[in-house]
């Protein structure tokens, strides 16, 4: 199921908590990938997704005692990987929240556990989903990624983004509803999206 | 894939390099610490002459002003170790009593006002300088305990710990004063609090966020 590698990646981030070590490497192994796709969607640059996967990972590693028991280690990363890319934003300039026209990139290159044949078939709706996200406001397209692109539940989301599940939701069938009014429902069709 | 075995291995490299604490480590540290600011307190107490400084007022008095004041901070504390729970929208219930607590020792105070006399001519600065002073180790103690903690709102988690630290050192200094006139609880009691309250705000902002690693092993703290 969709759900056994966050219970793996949260029972893993429990023992590191706990002094187990090893369970970092498989820790990393989880998350990485996930946290890679999320931050290169917003930064479209290698080497800037890399330094912050590696800030989001030290990060953890630095606060483990602080990670409570049976909490949810996915959207504890999201939510420092989202600040991390909050305060390169504002240090940087616009370095994210992606403004560039090649926006498939990045994502297209990464994400997690997607088949590059799956890829190709959703290269062309998964572009002109891009491109009609990046008129969405801020808000909603974030929640909508988080739900969509990164599979969190409303509530991990709610949790990254400091709000409730309900304000999730109501922000993703918001986005929803503007990339059907953009692109009818083959978004649907296309990409399995569900409001 | 080279790059993403070499950026695992940076990784768990860097993370080996600078150990941190386990949960039980941390434990242990966070009772430490709270060993070593009431130490710090009470030491602070008994060598500016304890309770029998405020000889003046009844002791029921003074032990029903001061236990009273123990209950509003110890709810305070209660709020901000219910809120270490690492995710979740910052709490308006904790902004909100942070705000609170200087308004609530001032009429907690005056409603002691009179009740006993007063020794003419006291100073207000013994008591604003004493609970700065006994507020600094629980606040230094707490910022050190949540280094990195806060990921959205470290100045309110900051401001939070000061108003809670200058609250329990009112409980030290409300032992030793014996004065509860509104103007020397302004100027003695409360405005320490807020003084504790603002320092803890850009402390938290500095040290409770998110901070980037160098790769030197040093950590640089800057927050919204």
């Amino acid at each position: 199921m969709e759900e056994v590698w966050k219970e793996r990646a949260s029972a893993a981030m429990d023992r590191y908590a706990c002094g187990d070590d090893s369970a970092f490497s498989e820790l990393y192994d989880l998350l990485a990938p996930r946290l890679a796709s999320f931050i290169m969607r917003r930064t479209r640059d290698e080497a800037k997704t890399d330094d912050l996967v590696q800030q989001t990972f030290l990060q953890m590693h630095s606060a483990r005692r602080h990670f409570t028991r049976g909490a949810s280690v996915t959207a504890w990363s999201y939510a420092i990987a989202r600040r991390l890319l909050i305060d390169g934003y504002r240090k940087g300039g616009r370095e994210c929240l992606g403004e560039h026209e090649d926006s498939e990139q990045g994502r297209d290159s990464i994400a997690p556990g997607e088949l590059p044949d799956m890829a190709a078939a959703h290269s062309r709706m998964a572009r002109r989903v891009q491109q009609e996200l990046l008129r969405v406001p801020d808000t909603n397209r974030m929640a909508f990624e988080l739900v969509h692109g990164d599979g969190l539940t409303a509530a991990e989301a709610a949790e990254v983004l400091g709000t409730t599940a309900m304000a999730v939701r109501l922000r993703v069938h918001r986005a929803y509803e503007a990339l059907r009014a953009a692109l009818g429902d083959q978004v649907r069709e296309e990409l399995g999206v569900e409001p | 894939m080279n790059a993403a075995v070499s950026l695992k291995e940076r990784v768990l490299a860097a993370a080996a390099a600078r150990p941190s604490l386990t949960r039980r480590e941390g434990k242990r540290l966070a009772w430490q610490l709270v060993a070593l600011s009431v130490i710090v307190g009470v030491s602070l107490l008994e060598l500016a002459g304890g309770i029998s400084h405020s000889r003046d007022r009844p002791l029921a008095v003074t032990l029903r002003l001061a236990d009273g004041w123990a209950l509003a901070s110890s709810a305070l504390t209660w709020l901000i170790l219910r809120r270490r729970a690492m995710l979740a929208s910052f709490p308006r219930l904790l902004v909100v009593a942070t705000l609170a607590t200087p308004v609530a020792l001032f009429a907690w105070m005056g409603h002691f006002a009179g009740t006993a006399v007063e020794p003419p001519g006291a100073a207000d600065w013994p008591c604003f300088a004493f609970t700065l002073a006994a507020a600094a180790t629980p606040l230094a103690c707490f910022l050190r305990l949540h280094k990195g903690i806060e990921i959205d709102r470290p100045d309110a988690l900051g401001a939070a710990a000061g108003a809670a630290s200058g609250a329990w050192a009112g409980v030290l200094a409300l032992l030793w004063c014996p004065l509860t006139s509104p103007w020397h609880a302004l100027i003695g009691h409360v405005s320490p609090i807020a003084v504790t309250t603002a320092v803890g705000s850009v402390l938290g902002a500095a040290t409770l966020g998110v901070g980037r690693w160098s790769w030197t092993g040093n950590t640089s703290r800057g927050r919204t």
